[in-house]
């Protein structure tokens, strides 16, 4: 829209405002809004510049802070999250090493040494044990069916 | 009268940063005020709500990108933090307003005041009557003499929204007058 038609437009809703209301009253209006304190416009500015002031050095020493302290926590993340991942990886290199282990792999004396170690356990004759415990269970069966006849 | 965009750029570049907003602030802020106090009426309102606005200027002014004039992105600050204190405002209203009503008839028909006639009197009420928003594009069009494509972009509307806004207003302030 061109300037004139614009300027045009804006007239005719004026004068509409106007018709219905004096330009007097809407000039009193307006006078009213600009009731205010004196120099309330400078005192104004004063406190906003005081609160901007205030926000901005709150804000410098907020910056000040993460400059070395989001570096610092930084650092200590990647730490962690780096030993983390050594140790992960050495316990699965050393897994693998177990699990892909032979035989041919260990030492005849590693292997005697376990023999000699598990010699006792190895010696125990099984049958003879299970054999000796069925019979513990058989006489003290026999034990209690005597102790129930007797009390009848 | 500076240039708005250079103090933008010089507030943003942070090249005498507070140099640049002081004079945006000298620039802008009685027209932002007026306005203010034109929807809320009451100086202490008016002055808080400005406040907000400025901080909210100070707080936001790096990121505007001058995809619109600072006045037009000014003034919708305003507008937003206007309406958002006429919500709240209106929650209170309710218990007090008879009160509020009765003042201010009394403050508009004191002998030496400037509202003195019966029309000024109907003027205050009408405006007061207004829907929030319809009020806004009032007092922009007629005070502050805003074309209606700035109108728009302030309320986040269409030209075509706000010129309906502000025959709407006309429209209620007539019906107003003749129920009085």
């Amino acid at each position: 829209m061109d300037k004139q038609k614009e300027n045009k437009e804006l007239l005719e809703d004026k004068a509409h405002v106007e018709n219905l209301f004096s330009k007097q009253a809407l000039a009193n209006y307006e006078a009213n809004q600009h009731a205010m304190p004196a120099d309330y416009f400078e005192q104004f500015e004063t406190q906003i510049l005081n609160k901007t002031a205030i926000g901005n050095n709150v804000k410098r020493l907020g910056f000040k802070f993460p400059k070395w302290g989001q570096l610092a926590i930084a650092a200590s993340f990647f730490t962690v999250v780096a030993l983390t991942y050594i140790r992960i990886e050495t316990n699965r290199q050393k897994n693998e090493m177990v699990t892909n282990i032979t035989i041919q792999d260990i030492a005849t004396t590693e292997i005697e040494a376990y023999v000699k170690d598990n010699e006792a356990i190895a010696e125990i004759d099984w049958q003879t044990e299970i054999n000796k415990e069925g019979s513990n269970l058989e006489a003290l069966n026999a034990h209690l069916i005597k102790d129930s006849n007797n009390s009848q | 009268m500076h240039n708005d965009q250079v103090l933008i750029i010089q507030f943003q570049q942070g090249f005498q940063k507070e140099a640049a907003f002081t004079l945006l602030l000298k620039q802008h802020q009685q027209k932002v005020y007026f306005q203010i106090k034109r929807m809320v009426e009451e100086h202490a309102d008016a002055d808080d709500i400005a406040q907000q606005v400025w901080i909210k200027v100070w707080s936001k002014l790096d990121g505007f990108k001058m995809e619109s004039e600072f006045s037009t992105w000014l003034f919708r600050v305003a507008y937003n933090e206007t309406l958002n204190f006429l919500q709240k405002q209106k929650k209170h209203a309710s218990q007090s307003q008879s009160e509020e009503h009765l003042d201010y008839e009394n403050a508009a028909s004191g002998s030496d005041s400037p509202k003195s006639s019966q029309i000024q009197i109907a003027l205050e009420q009408a405006i007061q009557q207004l829907p929030e928003k319809q009020r806004f594009v009032f007092m922009l069009r007629y005070f502050e003499e805003m074309n209606y494509e700035k109108i728009a972009s302030i309320t986040g509307t269409t030209v075509g929204g706000a010129k309906a806004n502000f025959h709407q207003a006309l429209k209620k302030m007539e019906e107003i007058l003749k129920k009085d």
